[in-house]
């Protein structure tokens, strides 16, 4: 009998402990339902977000100035080695521009005497820049001052100002949105090596590094390929993700499995554009 | 009134945490202002307190940084209110056991953390990666909290009190 009489005696003396545990229940709910999803978000969630992105967005930015200084200083005395190795890249690039320009011109002639179409698009870019960076040390998100009423969608690709791949919108406010940067655990792009053509998943480790997952076992990248997105994920092809620094096969596996060292550099990011133009298919 | 503070003190440290706090990373590990305060405070206040700055200071960052709506905060509301639940045995205003229970939340905070991810189907290795986020980030927290709980102290003072003028008799 005490038990039953203890039961809501229990719950009488203990409103706090029945509160914290509703609150973890339905913070756990909350958790299920969301994570993994790519949504709009609620208004409460957006005016949050509102109220917040524009004092973040001073901050980031000051911060950015400080560091820019403190690079600039440090970098003084290996200007002229810079200007000099600039000086033979610009040589290097020019005569190599010029080889382009007639394969451009032979592609093209081969291309109407074949009667083919061009499949390549060109990229509709949205400047945004970012407000703030996750400030736990799980996650790889960040935030930007586009959203909603910029025609921002979840799902679309991010680039660094280079156009080098940084991540995929997933949640969207009215004027800000959350951005998964590709080495965030939970991404996953489908990419292919520009050079021999096999494909493969690209996932984040967390660490700031990339793998490059389900490669066939006689797939032929070697170190310093670069790797970029394939047709069959649903952002534009051809965006550059990085470069293979390492190629590994599990003992007993019949896959193999790339290091990739992403072409962004995530420390120094502070401007991105968003590819507003998505095709609906693949992953 | 004075208790505005508290959740402006919050807010502040959010805005830092997510935008300057990246250049005072160690190993790539960012200490957690944040979670430091709404310890101390659950500490020197109990489990009511905890609940209450939990759940702010976690939903703010879940809706502004995490996918999972939530993740934070559960992990911030489990550790701040069991601190909440001890605090009442033990003697809340010296900097050491703030230390002890800084550090032993953060490694049951990221513990928390993970095994969250882990239902959500992230993959890792479980010990290297509490070993090289967690305990790093636990000496960092707790580092910290040695030297800024005595102005935390003073300054709950000033927000419980409302005569102590909290300029006037802290060290500033």
């Amino acid at each position: 009998m005490r038990g039953v009489i203890g039961v809501p005696h229990f719950f009488r003396n203990n409103k706090q402990f029945i509160l914290f545990f509703l609150i973890a229940v339905a913070l756990i709910a909350a958790m299920a339902y969301t994570y993994d999803t790519e949504r709009y978000v609620t208004k409460l969630e957006s005016i949050v977000g509102t109220v917040f992105t524009p004092i973040q967005k001073v901050f980031y930015q000051m911060g950015q100035g400080i560091s820019n200084l403190f690079s600039s200083i440090s970098e003084i005395g290996t200007l002229r080695e810079t200007n000099e190795k600039l000086q033979k890249e610009v040589e290097k690039l020019r005569k190599e521009n010029i080889q382009l320009q007639e394969l451009m011109n032979e592609n093209k002639r081969l291309k109407e005497a074949l009667n083919f179409k061009t499949k390549n698009v060109e990229l509709d870019l949205k400047l945004a820049t970012i407000t703030g960076k996750n400030p736990g040390n799980w996650f790889n998100t960040f935030t930007i001052d586009k959203g909603k009423n910029e025609g921002i969608q979840p799902g679309m690709a991010v680039l660094d100002e280079r156009g080098n791949m940084v991540g995929q919108i997933t949640e969207v406010g009215d004027n800000w949105a959350k951005v998964l940067a590709i080495i965030d655990r939970d991404s996953s792009v489908s990419a292919v090596d520009v050079r021999t053509r096999d494909n493969g998943v690209v996932r984040g480790d967390s660490n700031g590094g990339l793998i490059m997952i389900y490669l066939p076992l006689d797939a032929e990248l070697i170190e310093g390929d670069v790797v970029t997105t394939s047709g069959m994920s649903r952002f534009p092809k051809g965006l550059i993700i990085g470069k293979v620094s390492k190629v590994t096969r599990d003992p007993g596996s019949l896959l193999k499995q790339a290091v990739i060292e992403p072409a962004a550099d995530f420390e120094r990011l502070e401007y991105v554009f968003v590819v507003t133009n998505t095709t609906n298919t693949g992953k | 009134m004075r208790k505005v503070y508290k959740y402006l003190l919050i807010v502040l440290l959010i805005v830092l945490q997510t935008t300057l706090f990246r250049f005072i990373d160690i190993f790539g590990v960012k200490p957690d202002a944040a979670f430091i305060v709404v310890l101390s405070f659950s500490l020197l206040n109990g489990p009511w307190e905890a609940i209450y700055l939990s759940l702010f200071a976690g939903l703010i960052q879940d809706i502004l940084f995490n996918n999972a709506l939530g993740i934070t905060t559960f992990s911030l509301l489990i550790v701040s209110y069991i601190t909440g639940l001890l605090s009442k045995s033990v003697f809340k205003e010296s900097s050491f056991v703030a230390f002890v229970f800084v550090f032993l939340g953060t490694l049951l905070y990221n513990f928390v953390t993970m095994f969250s991810m882990v239902l959500m189907k992230y993959e890792f290795n479980f010990l290297s990666d509490f070993m090289n986020v967690a305990m790093i980030q636990a000496v960092y927290n707790s580092i910290i909290t040695v030297f800024a709980y005595r102005y935390l102290v003073s300054f709950n003072r000033y927000v419980n009190e409302n005569k102590v003028n909290f300029f006037r008799k802290s060290k500033f």
